[in-house]
């Protein structure tokens, strides 16, 4: 049983549509509103073909091929057609740079990156390099149009945080209305009014804010204009890398992607190979990580209290001077506080440390640290910023490896700079299970991996069982002595990483929770 | 601290700020500028005045960065961080005779006050104005009333002529239009091409130039720029140039000088985003 | 008359200390305790501070101080105060830190050095006081400079901060344009005799080449404005984004604004370019431009503060001077792998500060001595791509005593670069002269004055780099203060009784 396709004989599939078997066999047919992701809706009207039999033409993707048909997907009325549908849909998208006889000159000429608030032509658009539309209009060779061309004017909508909405742009493809409501759940984005008058958007108009969005970010992936675009994250262009890794801002440990771009992290989504596709990343991961490792107070070398004030040193001063300190306090007066943001390696190697210089204070729980007065504690070894470290006053050293200065910093004696989740190897113990951390970026300057600072520590210690070259040594050496991490009690509300506040670092992420506080969840 | 009495989107993406600063108001000529810093981790922008009230200014910022972006997300009431000026030199106001003006986005309401002061030096002023698409034209009447001919050309046609002004102005060269002299402000691509059609036909030309500037007194020398082989700040020796002289390429070039630190500079967001929603939070609180 | 104010006579009892003789006794007969070296100034180690904008020294710890003050003799005649440009009584404040009174010693050098944290960090002791220190003559003379700066971050972190008496009113106006250390020294100085003094800035920040000319490792901006901060609450208005001569002219300031004298302390910001082929390519910067952007708009902190800056890989500065030193050492915090720093003449020629051409050779920048750019060349984007250079050779001395350099014949040699800084040095500020046509200039722009900043226009004032050309902070101060004086007898006829006694003063004035 087959098809025939412009002339070519292709076996035939059951269930599939017409677009689908093209695709396949690499035939093209122009498309804007269909997704393999999304439920086909017939919206854009662009992938008509002609199906031998059939009176006037069909939407190849939501048409069902049956065995025996005749297909032409390309033919001068198809072409006169094709360029019809998409004179309409651009005269209603500022499209004044596809016409523009100097196009390319002024590509090379107008220095500046040209990307603005109000997008009026393809030159200031963020999504120039991206947009489907742009790619058809080239792919059609297309140059004018015969209809009136009318600009919206709608009001951009940059009153929510983290999105930037464009209507001005959108053409009607129904992608962000199906991912919301199909995908999602969520129900969110839907067609507003009717007619002419059609605009996407929530009920009421309402703010996203004011709604039950949960800021998931998946419109703006499926979104083929710039008309839905992430506010921080669409001025890149293009980047250099792509790396997959787990998020660590909870203990679900979803799969998510990560765009570098200048030795940073410009841009998250969900990882398309892994089934978090379905479920989506939350707010935390998508939005908010990339602008709080971005940030520029991040610690970066070591640092020793010297006439009152931290000055920078190198690892071998900083870590000399803590072996000098937990030399010089006996073992049941030193306490080490392990925050649960740590990998399994390196909790596994900070336990090992305090066994062998027979320290049993190893605090895991805020509820953990009223023992330091009942015990008298005088040094604390902290890989997380606590508050309210002055009432604790038998305290006199207090030795300090976070990612962020955040609560107790400025009564550190000694600071250690640790790498966050996203600039380290290792692997977590998720409630899906044992996922690994695959290194995205180098972590700034002299900042470590929380392991490897225990590493250095060592060496100035008499201590035997520390010489591991990559982490996958502490992995195998765990399994050997068979211990089993507990999952972490971070849940997704969970609003800090170790010791800071995201609110404190994502501006954006503080007006959501202000916004949503009378709620039982924020998102 | 200085206070914005009113902001107007005149066009998408085209704002109209009027600041209070009675001394600047008081000396500014057409021509000058001044340097704005909306906050004060922001650059140092430079903006053409484009009008004076009693004890006020106006300027017209495009939006195009993450400067223009937190002066265009400013409000009504709001104060900017820093207004230095009146910068540059003034615009060479004469009578001439017959004078043609072309403008372009931004361009066309900074032409505003040096078309009225050459109409009122007596000369004859024909105007050109140029948008990618006739819902962002603006200032239309305003410059018909200081203008003796009006022309509109647009990238896609929709209204008036379909191209740009070099191609109202070719035509009119071209049916015997005798120009005594030109003046063109807007983009540079826009500057460059006008200067080459007047060119062969030696009609005196001037072009404001918008390099890039950093202090705008002249002590860096950011905006140096080659006009007729000699280097020249375009904050002290301009912004005003002979367009014939000006070394476009090397302009061209210097203008890209910092395109992957704005896309950096743009990507780091939240700054904008708060502008933005201070007013929103002050609701819903 | 007794306006000559005399130096304190020392108490008995401080002058029985260490004879000044005594060395480290060899022969071991001596009772008394061998002098103490030098202290050594702790400082973070090259391959850490070149990662990061801290400050290099560490600073003196209380018991250090008190040791290296100690080594003062208290001299009768102390030659360290000749050697001071502004006269700050040394051995004073040196005996105050002895005891144990920093405070106290931090306002002894207020009495003359309006800005004494900053003058402990960027003047350059080394030609000053510490070399006409009588220890100096064999062996460390004492660490002047260490001890200043002690004194000084001691009172501002410990927040003890005092206002001395001010005169009370007396109903004059006088305008200051330029917020640089001369213009700062007049307004301290005027302010406590009771003027209303105004400083106009051009810029958004004051301080002028405190802010934008020394990096934050040499200078921590924050001290800058503690200082600004202390003379507002003297009672002096700082006045921001006043480009006189644009947005005012003295004139105006005169007739409109009711200002009695205007004093003008420009400095010298005109760019030199040296006018080679490829001078405008993308990534030739004045040294200007590259400090202003870097100190002033915080180009380091980049993309946190917007300013942008190129961040090259293989830097060349060509210059010798504290710029240059400048330029280099904030090229290779910003990420740089190599920077080149190409100077005419030789290594002893240098004008640069010793210690920070000591702390550059630490950090590792490669000197390309006698060498001078003659071409820049660029790749078809516009983009600096290498420098060619000429070798020299020291020849005769000119004029000022140093041997000139001459050019070798056919020897040039070129590397890969990609960011190059121009740092030969700046030419005085045109625009006030521009716009007040009765100042007038010498033939190089700076203003002509007479030795106590008189200008050829009445009751206008002028002192620091716009009348001396590029010179250091402290000389800027040094003028300052006689114009203070000749401000003061103008417009009162009376001389300030608290000025140091080493300025002389014509027999007239007393």
């Amino acid at each position: 049983m087959s098809l025939v396709i412009n002339g070519k004989k292709i076996p035939y599939q059951e269930g599939k549509t017409i677009l689908d078997i093209a695709r396949e066999n690499d035939i093209y047919i122009p498309t804007l509103c269909a997704h393999e992701r999304l439920p086909s809706f017939g919206a854009c009207r662009l992938c008509m073909v002609k199906v031998h039999g059939s009176a006037g033409f069909m939407n190849s993707c939501t048409t069902q091929v049956k065995p025996g048909m005749v297909i032409t997907t390309d033919s001068l009325e198809i072409k006169k057609l094709r360029r019809a549908i998409f004179e309409l849909i651009l005269s209603e998208h500022p499209s004044s740079c596809m016409m523009c006889s100097q196009a390319e000159h002024c590509d090379k000429f107008n220095s500046g990156i040209m990307k603005a608030g109000v997008i009026t032509g393809c030159n200031t658009c963020p999504n120039k390099e991206m947009c489907e539309v742009r790619k058809i209009s080239e792919d059609l060779n297309f140059k004018n149009i015969r209809f009136p061309l009318f600009y919206k004017n709608i009001p951009i909508e940059r009153n929510d945080p983290f999105f930037d909405r464009d209507y001005n742009l959108c053409i009607h493809c129904g992608r962000c209305v199906r991912v919301c409501q199909d995908v999602e759940g969520a129900n969110i984005l839907v067609f507003t009014k009717r007619g002419h008058s059609t605009k996407v958007g929530t009920s009421f108009e309402k703010p996203h804010i004011e709604t039950d969005c949960k800021f998931c970010g998946q419109c703006i992936d499926v979104c083929p204009t710039g008309a839905l675009s992430a506010r921080g994250q669409k001025w890149y262009e293009d980047c250099e890398q792509q790396v997959s890794t787990t998020c660590m801002l909870c203990n679900k440990g979803c799969q998510f992607q990560l765009d570098v771009k200048w030795d940073r992290i410009v841009a998250i989504r969900p990882d398309p190979e892994y089934k978090t596709l379905e479920t989506g990343i939350c707010v935390k991961g998508r939005f908010c990580l990339p602008v709080m490792l971005n940030n520029m107070d991040r610690l970066r070398f070591p640092r020793i209290l010297r006439n009152f004030k931290l000055y920078p040193t190198n690892w071998d001063d900083a870590a000399m001077y803590v072996a000098e300190i937990l030399e010089s306090y006996p073992p049941s007066k030193i306490a080490i506080y392990l925050t649960q943001f740590l990998t399994d390696e390196a909790e596994y190697l900070f336990k090992k440390f305090a066994d062998q210089l027979e320290i049993t204070n190893v605090y895991t729980k805020p509820e953990d640290l009223s023992k330091i007065t009942k015990n008298g504690i005088k040094v604390l070894y902290t890989t997380e910023g606590l508050p309210d470290l002055d009432k604790y006053k038998t305290l006199e050293k207090i030795i300090f490896q976070e990612v962020f200065p955040t609560n107790g910093f400025d009564k550190a004696e000694v600071i250690l700079p640790a790498a966050a989740f996203t600039e380290e190897s290792g692997t977590i113990t998720t409630t899906r299970g044992l996922m690994h951390l695959h290194k995205v970026v180098k972590a700034p300057d002299l900042a470590l991996e929380d392991w490897k600072i225990v590493q250095k520590i060592t060496q100035y210690l008499d201590l035997s069982g520390f010489k591991h070259l990559e982490v996958s040594e502490i992995k195998h050496e765990m399994d050997r002595v068979k211990y089993i991490p507990e999952i972490h009690p971070v849940d997704e509300y969970y609003l800090k990483y170790r010791g800071t506040k995201i609110a404190d670092k994502v501006p954006d992420f503080a007006i959501l929770l202000q916004a949503r506080q009378g709620r039982e969840k924020p998102w | 601290m200085y206070e914005i009495v009113d902001k107007i989107e005149e066009v998408p993406n085209i704002y109209r700020l009027v600041i209070r600063e009675p001394y600047i108001a008081e000396k500014a000529k057409p021509g000058q500028f001044v340097i704005i810093m909306p906050d004060e981790v922001g650059e140092r922008v430079p903006l053409s005045i484009a009008d004076v009230g009693k004890d006020t200014f106006t300027v017209f910022v495009v939006e195009l960065g993450i400067s223009t972006a937190k002066i265009a997300a400013l409000k009504k009431g709001d104060k900017i961080y820093s207004v230095a000026g009146p910068l540059g030199m003034p615009a060479t106001i004469e009578k001439y005779g017959t004078v043609v003006l072309g403008g372009g986005c931004y361009g066309i309401g900074v032409l505003y006050p040096i078309a009225k002061a050459l109409k009122a030096a007596g000369n004859k002023v024909i105007t050109i104005i140029e948008a990618r698409s006739s819902y962002l034209l603006y200032f239309k009447e305003e410059l018909k009333k200081v203008s003796d001919e009006f022309y509109v050309t647009t990238s896609d046609g929709s209204e008036g002529t379909n191209g740009h002004v070099q191609v109202v102005l070719d035509k009119l060269i071209k049916d015997d239009y005798h120009f005594d002299h030109a003046k063109f402000i807007g983009c540079t691509y826009m500057m460059m091409n006008c200067s080459h059609i007047t060119s062969p036909y030696r009609i005196p030309t001037t072009v404001s130039l918008n390099t890039i500037m950093l202090d705008g007194t002249g002590m860096c020398g950011c905006c140096r720029v080659s006009v007729g082989g000699v280097t020249k700040f375009a904050c002290v020796d301009g912004p005003e140039f002979d367009g014939h002289q000006v070394d476009w390429d090397e302009l061209m070039k210097r203008k890209s000088a910092y395109l992957e630190e704005e896309m950096m500079s743009y990507q780091t967001g939240p700054h904008v985003c708060k502008a933005l929603l201070d007013q929103y939070c002050g609701e819903c609180k | 008359m007794s306006d000559k104010k005399k130096k304190l006579p020392l108490k008995k009892s401080e002058t029985k200390k260490e004879s000044p003789t005594v060395e480290k006794s060899s022969s071991g007969e001596s009772k008394k305790p061998p002098r103490p070296p030098r202290s050594k100034m702790s400082e973070q180690p090259p391959e850490i501070r070149v990662k990061n904008f801290d400050e290099v020294p560490y600073g003196l710890t209380p018991e250090q101080a008190k040791i290296e003050a100690s080594r003062c003799i208290q001299c009768k005649r102390p030659k360290c105060i000749e050697g001071c440009p502004v006269q700050v009584k040394i051995p004073e404040f040196i005996h105050l830190i002895v005891e144990g009174k920093f405070i106290e010693a931090a306002c002894k050098i207020k009495e003359t050095n309006v800005l004494p944290a900053v003058c402990g960090r960027v003047c350059p002791q080394e030609t000053q006081c510490e070399q006409t220190c009588v220890l100096a003559r064999r062996g460390e003379p004492v660490a002047i400079g260490y001890l200043e700066r002690f004194c000084a971050d001691y009172e501002r972190l410990g927040g003890h901060v005092k206002l001395p008496k001010k005169a009370k009113s007396i109903g004059k106006k006088v305008g200051i344009v330029g917020s640089g250390p001369a213009g700062l020294t007049v307004a301290g100085d005027l302010a406590l005799l009771g003027y209303d003094v105004t400083i106009f800035e051009a810029f958004h920040k004051g301080g002028g080449v405190l802010v934008y000319g020394i990096p934050e490792f040499r200078l921590p901006k924050e001290i800058v404005e503690k200082e600004i901060n202390y003379l507002e609450r003297l009672g002096v208005t700082v006045k921001y984004n006043n480009v006189i001569g644009l947005y005012r002219t003295i004139d105006e300031l005169f007739k409109k604004d009711g200002f009695d004298a205007i004093f003008v302390a420009v400095g010298a910001g005109l760019p030199r370019f040296m006018n080679m082929p490829g001078e405008n390519l993308i990534g030739v910067y004045s040294a200007n431009e590259y400090l202003t952007r870097s100190n002033l708009m915080k180009a380091y902190l980049f993309p946190d503060y917007n300013t942008p800056l190129i961040r090259g890989k293989k830097v060349t500065v060509v210059g010798g001077g504290n710029v240059a030193m400048d330029c280099a050492r904030t090229a290779l915090r910003l990420g740089s792998n190599k920077v080149y720093l190409v100077y005419r003449r030789a290594r002893e020629q240098m004008p640069a500060r010793a210690e920070e051409v000591h702390h550059a050779e630490e950090e590792g920048i490669d000197f390309r001595l006698l060498s001078n750019p003659v071409e820049i060349k660029g790749d078809e984007k516009g983009i600096v791509q290498s420098i060619k250079c000429q070798k020299y050779e020291l020849g005769e001395p000119d004029d000022s005593g140093r041997r000139r350099p001459v050019p070798i014949e056919g020897e040039y040699f070129e590397f890969d670069t990609d960011l190059v800084i121009i740092a030969i040095g700046n030419n005085a500020n045109p625009l006030i002269p521009k716009t007040t046509t009765d100042i007038k200039t010498n033939k190089w722009g700076n203003i002509e004055t007479d030795e106590w900043g008189r200008t050829s226009k009445k009751y206008v004032y002028a002192a620091g780099d716009i009348v001396t050309g590029a010179a250091t902070v402290i000389s800027a101060m040094g003028g300052g203060r006689k114009a203070a004086i000749a401000i003061h007898k103008d417009l009162t006829g009376q001389i300030d009784p608290e000025i140091p006694t080493a300025c002389e003063m014509p027999e007239d004035w007393l």
